[in-house]
């Protein structure tokens, strides 16, 4: 039996799709379309992608380039550093191929108007405050359904002038559901229209593939700090060939 | 103590969670030394009560998470909400 479910929460965040219970069959549905979003939420997406290649001019640099048609076709879990409150409005939108649900703040969906606007975009809220398990149950569903994510596992922005250390928990969805974690780093000032181009660096995945006998969390784990590792080195290569754009005094 | 509750648990766990069904018993601590789960753990175990039963653990008190006992329990208060 297959349920069409509308998830709508208090949040009224844009998450459309078939849930299928344990075992059962995909339906043809399901498999053409699992990650629905409203009409008007893709043209708003559509419209801040076009804001930001305005503004800021992104400059999307693949570790490998036959990634980019590689990664389309796949679930993934983008993981990225995380410098300004625009990562996720960027990230999403120069990522626009794959599609990716961003990871954001639930405090930001408390906001009057930005909350409604996140409610609009392909957005799954957390919350940071506490052992959130809804954020982990809607990102299943998408992952189960072909979907990808984006998340900035340092859970905050670097406001100490350093990269943070990455939590687990983003690299969980990864360890349990065998989905590749692609790490990316996000580099620059956010200059608008004549400044600095704004930079993403794509790395190569990391597959992951939990033996039958370890915790997804323990997995989870090694995921996580290979992940964060391979992101500090990728920024590293940024920041030489572009010169340090000063967002962190140290990385 | 529903036993038929405490079951649904053990198995979730069992599966989701990769502990060995025979060291996992509806008294042993979760987190502490008899299995040894952690804060990420928890992500899965609210995660799967809330596939189970349709009960919202996301901000319970940490002792709801102490065993299956305590699990069943807050599932058996908290359900139907």
């Amino acid at each position: 039996m297959t349920i069409e479910k509308t998830v709508y929460n208090e949040y009224n965040y844009n998450v459309v799709f078939c849930m299928q219970k344990r075992g059962d069959r995909v339906n043809e549905q399901t498999e053409k379309s699992p990650v629905k979003q409203s009409l008007w939420g893709k043209f708003f997406q559509m419209l801040i992608t076009w804001t930001v290649y305005f503004l800021f001019r992104p400059k999307i640099i693949y570790e490998d380039k036959t990634l980019k048609k590689a990664l389309k076709n796949r679930s993934c879990v983008f993981v990225a550093n995380h410098t300004h409150h625009f990562d996720g409005a960027y990230g999403g939108a120069v990522l626009w191929r794959y599609k990716p649900y961003v990871l954001v703040k639930k405090s930001w969906y408390e906001k009057p108007r930005t909350g409604k606007m996140i409610s609009w975009c392909r957005c799954i809220p957390i919350n940071l405050d506490e052992a959130d398990g809804e954020w982990f149950k809607t990102a299943e569903g998408i992952v189960e359904n072909g979907g990808s994510l984006l998340i900035f596992p340092e859970g905050g922005i670097a406001r100490e002038g350093h990269m943070q250390e990455f939590k687990a928990g983003a690299a969980l969805i990864s360890a349990k559901h065998a989905v590749p974690i692609v790490p990316c780093a996000i580099f620059g000032t956010y200059s608008p229209v004549f400044g600095m181009r704004q930079k993403i660096l794509v790395g190569k995945p990391i597959e992951s593939n939990c033996p039958p006998d370890m915790r997804h969390s323990k997995y989870a784990r090694e995921l996580i700090s290979k992940a964060e590792a391979r992101v500090r080195a990728m920024y590293r290569e940024l920041a030489d060939k572009y010169g340090d754009c000063e967002t962190y005094k140290e990385f | 103590m529903n036993t038929e509750i405490c079951e649904k648990i053990k198995k979730m766990l069992v599966e989701n969670l990769r502990i060995p069904e025979d060291e996992l018993e509806y008294t042993s601590e979760l987190f502490g030394d008899d299995i040894g789960l952690d804060s990420i753990d928890s992500i899965e175990i609210i995660a799967g009560i809330d596939s189970l039963f349709g009960v919202q653990m996301t901000g319970a008190a940490r002792e709801n998470f102490q065993s299956i006992e305590t699990l069943a329990k807050y599932v058996e208060e908290h359900q139907g909400e």
